[in-house]
């Protein structure tokens, strides 16, 4: 039991208030609206760490937390037992992440202050990215699914808001739609699962579905993981739906880091990780669902070589740090995928659960938010100083940017995985699971080559940004300079993150602990492993090695010309097809041009012809009806009634003649009516007097 | 004793003066004179069936007649002075005023 459990709310409406709080009134003090939104924000961090805290003390290292939920109000009411509650959960996971949530979006929004110092619209902006990091602390602490998605569609909506923050640049704005629209894809499955669990168990929590997961038929426990898995998809920006990722950044280079460190592509390997339940069904005697383990695990395998290589011909250096991202992210999914088949054989032979590849995917993720912000935030000074995001107009920048080209150094050396960065623990342990996992699916040893390949490109072209930006001579026209003290403390700040994040597992006796999967992990990196794991950690490190060694020789000491790959036949056509994309950005726009648009395009002639004519018609004949309904109403109807009234006229004409006024006339008729009454009266008996009866 | 038809005779004479004033002259007193002639016939009715039967209530009935007879004559000449003074005259056939 957590003491005083009530405050995790205030990790939500901390920020959520001062959303509120800008939102509504920022405009007046717009100089003041950071420090509202930074301030929220450490007030959430310090919440958060308190709570982290209280788990780890009362977990215990390597003893495992019970999760509790701390339940508030019934938003939905329904039978007892089946209403839906506003309740955040509190296990080792989320806990963790509240805490790395919150740290981050702290070290961006105190970075923003000097970043955005210039720009119009502060307070917009800063409200925005406030209600974007409610929006993945609530993602993160929800107890079901729904307030989950909820979470998710309100991150979404901040995305597209802050992607779009200079709405007047074309680009940026169709850069907002793309993200909301092609995200929109995923969210629709995702919306489509919760609708099955809600349909299945009768309940959306965590808690309550986890124990009933082997009541599901086989065909059910396969489809809700995989239409999880499709919301991960686009949140996380996965191979079909990347497209997104690369164009979000037409944002300003916080929101980007924001977006690839914190937020928003974290909640899919967030939710994923959370489809355990589904994924690996601790019930015994359940089959798991293997074909959406290998889906997942296929997925990421392959999203990570295709981004890997899509960054290494691109000249934005915020491009080549988004597609690093998705590549960064498509190993994430990798090492889950891989866990899960580990964990799934394992416990369908009765082993003990085995979460190796559970806690190396989200150590990765752990890892990975700390030094992309780093490497996000760096670029943004960059940036700021040089005032262009082309690598061609950069170059020799270590000279005037001393602290940005140091920290960039160390973003790109975790990036790459060499020791003892941080990138290089965890994306050792997923690449180690993806080979263990292939003595059971030959499948895995395919997804780690292509995870080996990929860790080769990752360090090329991390070293091939860093030395187009930091090593040479200026190409540029300005005068770059070193970003002001606000900026460049968060930079220090991470530099010593990107760093450490991979050693905190020492004191943690091994990550698994913080996360805490089903058993107890007790161990410490490197230590304690197979003897192979030591030679493919070597191996791993050994390639990234050979890509900063290619990446120094190409563009530090051009002893290579860049050109040499370029120019033969069959590699310029290679690069073009990587500097196109694959050409599946073109596919989908070609998609959307020629399909969709021509479906409208029928749908509209439909519209007009068949179905206005349709209308038109029953308009028409309606017409018709009332014109000949009008002229029996007229002809008819008031040709009967003003008939009656005619005739009442006439006879009322006619009878007024004998209203003379000569009272002698009067007495005339009275007397006439008289004689005719008394005759009527009496005739009959004076005739029989008179003329003697029958 | 006179006989009840004798009565009767003068009775239904005296109506038919009246009822001959009434619609043959013009002017309004006459015309009145007649209605009380024609009272008068009635009042001769109610007065020869009351001594003929001997039931004392047609004399009652009588002294009504009278009463009213008295009472409409009032009033029929107060009606005919206001319409002279409006009109100034009470020819029947001039007052008209009660036309459509």
């Amino acid at each position: 039991m957590i003491a005083n459990s009530w405050v995790v709310w205030f990790i939500l409406l901390l920020p959520l208030g001062a959303f509120v709080l800008v939102g509504l009134i920022g405009r007046r003090f717009p100089q003041g609206t950071g420090y509202v939104v930074v301030s929220a924000m450490a007030g959430s961090l310090l919440l958060s760490v308190y709570v982290f805290v209280q788990v780890l003390l009362q977990g215990g290292l390597g003893g495992g937390f019970a999760p509790e939920t701390v339940t508030g109000y019934v938003w939905l009411p329904s039978i007892p037992g089946a209403e839906i509650r506003i309740g955040i959960l509190i296990d080792n996971l989320s806990s963790l992440m509240l805490v790395l949530v919150s740290f981050l979006c702290l070290l961006i929004f105190i970075y923003s202050l000097g970043y955005m110092h210039e720009e119009e619209g502060k307070a917009r902006y800063y409200a925005e990215v406030s209600l974007f990091a409610t929006g993945m602390l609530g993602t993160v602490s929800a107890d079901n699914f729904l307030q989950l998605l909820i979470f998710w569609e309100i991150m979404g909506l901040c995305s597209y808001l802050l992607i779009g923050f200079w709405y007047h640049k074309p680009e940026a704005a169709a850069a907002a739609k793309k993200a909301f629209l092609v995200t929109r894809v995923g969210d629709v499955l995702f919306l489509v699962a919760v609708l099955i669990i809600w349909n299945e168990f009768h309940s959306l929590r965590f808690d309550v579905i986890a124990p009933q997961v082997g009541l599901l038929n086989p065909q059910l426990l396969t489809l809700i993981p995989l239409l999880l898995f499709g919301g991960a998809v686009g949140k996380s920006a996965q191979f079909p739906l990347h497209t997104w990722l690369p164009d979000a950044m037409e944002g300003p280079t916080t929101v980007s880091a924001l977006i690839h460190a914190a937020t928003m592509v974290k909640a899919g390997v967030y939710l994923t990780a959370r489809s355990f339940i589904f994924l690996v069904p601790l019930a015994p005697g359940v089959e798991p669902p293997f074909t959406a383990i290998l889906v997942i695990a296929a997925i990421g395998g392959f999203t990570t070589l295709f981004a890997a290589s899509m960054a290494v011909v691109n000249n934005d250096i915020k491009r080549v740090l988004a597609f690093s991202t998705i590549s960064q992210l498509g190993y994430m999914f990798l090492g889950l995928g891989a866990g899960a088949f580990v964990m799934a054989t394992d416990a369908s032979r009765g082993v003990g659960v085995n979460s190796a590849g559970y806690s190396a995917a989200l150590y990765h993720l752990f890892n990975h938010a700390f030094f992309k912000a780093l490497l996000f935030l760096s670029a943004g000074s960059v940036i700021h100083a040089v005032d262009t995001n082309d690598m061609r107009e950069m170059g020799g920048l270590s000279g005037p940017m001393p602290v940005t080209s140091r920290v960039m150094l160390f973003g790109a050396l975790a990036l790459a995985g060499i020791a003892p960065f941080s990138g290089f623990f965890s994306k050792g342990d997923i690449l180690s699971v993806a080979f263990d996992a292939g003595a059971d699916q030959p499948g895995f040893y395919l997804l780690y080559a292509f995870g080996l390949l990929t860790a080769f490109l990752t360090a090329f072209y991390a070293f091939r940004l860093w030395f187009l930006t930091f090593s040479g001579s200026y190409r540029g026209h300005g005068h770059p300079h070193e970003a002001p003290r606000v900026m460049t403390s968060p930079l220090l700040i991470l530099a010593g993150f990107a760093v450490g994040s991979g050693l905190l597992a020492y004191p943690m006796q091994g990550f698994g602990n913080l996360i805490f999967f089903g058993r107890p992990e007790v161990g410490f990196p490197l230590v304690g492993i197979p003897w192979w794991h030591y030679g493919l950690e070597a191996v791993s490190m050994g390639v990234a090695g050979l890509g900063i060694v290619l990446a120094w020789s190409m563009y530090a000491v051009p002893q290579i010309p860049p050109e040499r790959f370029t120019k033969a036949p069959g590699a310029a056509f290679i690069h073009r097809m990587l500097t196109k994309r694959y050409w599946i950005d073109d596919v989908y726009d070609a998609f959307g041009r020629n399909v969709v648009v021509g479906l409208a395009r029928g749908l509209d002639w439909f519209d007009r012809n068949v179905i206005d004519g349709i209308v038109n018609a029953v308009g028409r004949g309606g017409m018709r009806v009332a014109v000949q309904s009008d002229a029996f109403d007229r002809r008819v109807i008031d040709g009967a009634v003003n008939a009656v009234s005619l005739e009442t006229i006439r006879t009322s004409w006619r009878l007024r003649q004998r209203q003379t006024g000569q009272v002698q006339s009067y007495a005339w008729v009275i007397v006439v009516g008289l004689v005719v009454l008394f005759f009527l009266m009496f005739g009959q008996r004076l005739v029989e007097r008179f003329f003697g009866g029958p | 004793m006179i006989p009840l038809q004798y009565e009767l005779l003068l009775s239904a004479a005296l109506f038919c003066i009246g009822l001959y004033g009434i619609l043959a002259r013009r002017n309004g007193i006459i015309v009145l004179m007649s209605i009380e002639i024609l009272l008068n016939a009635s009042i001769l009715n109610f007065v020869a069936f009351s001594s003929y039967s001997g039931n004392p209530s047609g004399q009652v009935f009588a002294l009504l007649g009278i009463a009213v007879a008295a009472a409409e004559a009032a009033v029929g000449l107060a009606v005919f002075l206001s319409i002279y003074q409006t009109h100034g005259t009470i020819e029947l056939d001039k007052v008209r005023f009660l036309k459509w």
